[in-house]
């Protein structure tokens, strides 16, 4: 598992009868951009919370850059963590939190602090109590970033932003962070965002990972197939190797693809058609065909 | 001493003052009531006992107390200050800076924001513990020596100097209602509950002071040092127990706070 930055196998969490993880294998590579999604509920922060040593797993193993388990203090000083809602110290000003984390980090940046506080326009000698969650979530982020982190976990960060702040990270944040070769799990909703930055997808859905691949993979290999068929389509659509999923638009079919497209054209054609249409699936798309759809878990 | 340990002892250093700034209203509002408590006592004694009827001439259990604590000046300011306002005042200051501790920052949220610093959980512990007993420590010194200070500029109720000696059991007693207050702030994460709880926890460590033969194995009688009123040696035998409860209750509660979900 060195390979990863941050890996789990088996990975499982059970509140009472309920199964919040259910074995699920991550593999986040070093130096990536780890988008993980998933519909509320899923077992996102769940699993961030196991591998920040928050929640204990009921079974299973998993790893944080070279340390299995839950990491110890030395592998915490190389992880930045923002969780969705920042429980940041309200009495303290943002200049008094800053220094209390500086004491407590060995690698700290207090040029980098300087210039992200300024461009978050975050004032430092304000209580943090008084903040907005955005501005919150902004310092909290500042905070996670100060010591430079060889992986960031962001549970999502952009929730509480304003469009400015929420371009400000995107665009300018996470591509120095990208550039600096620092790896980055990051959980969100906004798949727009994930879709943007992100070279590696991950989908939870009730607790099990259902996709995990490449954006490059992602783009290549998730497709729809539309076909308007001259007489009634044939009872094997279903059957050909890759469709993972069949509905009827109107007088067409559309055929859900992963992986090779080749084999389920050529059996397509066999048949005779009016039109045949390859539709590329945005993120969007491939989440809700993952996450949404029934009976995929 | 290795580089790691010293390094280790910077940060429980670090957060111990972060402790101490969270918990400054607790320590100034502390202090100055327990002092305003503390400057009473002698006030009391030289302005309000005077016009008090003549023990002698009280009868029943009410009598019985008076009559001991009226004895001499000495055992007034001794029951009414170990035994009573600085051992209610501390006992109180204890269980709200105990309770805070875990089920605060849980409360709060700032709980995942501590854990996941680059420190280990039983330096959290630690420098929470250490942080409680500045404050407790603060709370007991300042308000007693005012009060004996205050003792020693009235005319004639002047007080020797072995009084402040009951300010170490005070103090171990109320680290001791702290680290019990933590370890049930452990388990919840509503400062009603944790509060709650620490008043059960401490009132079923008070049950065993109700009872002549039971009453060694109560923290607040180990607390009011009953043994250096009565012109004994100082006790050992009332601080080591304190201190073991403390120790063992905060032993606990790192344990405890390494294993739970959070």
């Amino acid at each position: 598992m060195k390979d990863y930055a941050l890996w789990t196998e088996g990975l499982r969490k059970q509140f009472g009868k309920t199964r919040a993880v259910d074995g699920i294998d991550l593999q986040v590579p070093h130096g990536s951009i780890y988008a993980f999604l998933g519909p509320n509920g899923a077992g996102k922060t769940t699993t961030i919370k196991m591998l920040l040593g928050l929640l204990r797993p009921d079974g299973g193993k998993f790893g944080l850059l070279d340390h299995e388990g839950p990491p110890d203090p030395r592998t915490l000083a190389r992880i930045g963590y923002v969780p969705e809602i920042p429980g940041l110290y309200g009495f303290m000003t943002t200049r008094e939190l800053v220094d209390f984390c500086r004491r407590l980090h060995p690698a700290w940046d207090h040029d980098l602090v300087d210039r992200y506080l300024d461009l978050f326009g975050l004032p430092r000698d304000r209580k943090v109590g008084g903040f907005s969650r955005g501005m919150k979530s902004q310092l909290a982020l500042v905070l996670a970033l100060a010591h430079r982190p060889e992986l960031l976990i962001l549970d999502e960060p952009t929730t509480g932003l304003d469009p400015l702040a929420r371009k400000n990270f995107l665009q300018t944040v996470l591509a120095e962070v990208a550039q600096a070769g620092q790896t980055v799990l990051l959980s969100t909703h906004l798949l727009e965002d994930a879709q943007r930055v992100a070279d590696t997808v991950g989908i939870i859905k009730s607790g099990r990972l259902v996709l995990q691949k490449s954006m490059d993979e992602i783009k290549a290999g998730e497709k729809k197939v539309r076909v308007v068929f001259q007489h009634q389509p044939p009872p094997w659509l279903q059957e050909i190797p890759g469709v993972r999923g069949l509905e009827q638009e109107g007088s067409a079919v559309v055929l859900t693809v992963t992986g090779d497209i080749s084999v389920v054209l050529e059996r397509v054609r066999t048949v005779p058609l009016f039109a045949l249409e390859v539709i590329d699936l945005s993120l969007e798309q491939v989440f809700h065909e993952y996450a949404t759809a029934p009976g995929r878990s | 001493m290795k580089r790691a340990e010293v390094k280790a002892l910077g940060r429980v250093w670090v957060l111990t003052g972060k402790e101490l700034n969270q918990l400054r209203v607790v320590l100034w509002v502390g202090t100055a009531v327990t002092l305003v408590f503390g400057l009473m006592v002698p006030y009391v004694y030289r302005f309000v006992v005077p016009m008090l009827p003549s023990p002698e001439m009280l009868r029943g259990f009410l009598g019985d107390i008076l009559r001991q604590q009226l004895a001499s000046y000495r055992s007034y300011l001794w029951t009414n200050w170990y035994g009573k306002n600085l051992l209610q005042n501390l006992t109180v200051i204890g269980i709200i800076v105990g309770m805070g501790a875990i089920a605060g920052e849980r409360a709060k949220g700032s709980l995942s924001f501590l854990f996941t610093l680059p420190v280990s959980r039983c330096a959290v512990v630690a420098a929470k513990a250490g942080a409680a007993s500045l404050v407790l420590a603060c709370c007991t010194v300042v308000p007693t020596v005012a009060m004996w200070a205050a003792s020693q500029s009235l005319s004639g109720y002047a007080v020797a100097s072995d009084f402040l000696l009951g300010m170490p059991l005070a103090w171990a007693g109320a680290v001791a209602v702290t680290a019990l207050s933590m370890l049930v702030s452990v388990f919840t994460d509503d400062l009603v509950k944790a509060g709650i709880g620490a008043v059960g926890a401490c009132l079923l460590a008070a049950l065993p002071g109700w009872f002549q033969s039971t009453r060694q194995f109560s923290i607040f009688w180990h607390m009011r040092g009953m043994p250096l009123l009565a012109g004994a040696p100082f006790p050992w035998s009332s601080l080591a127990p304190l201190l073991a409860v403390a120790a063992v209750s905060l032993w606990m509660t790192a344990f405890a706070v390494k294993r739970r979900d959070f």
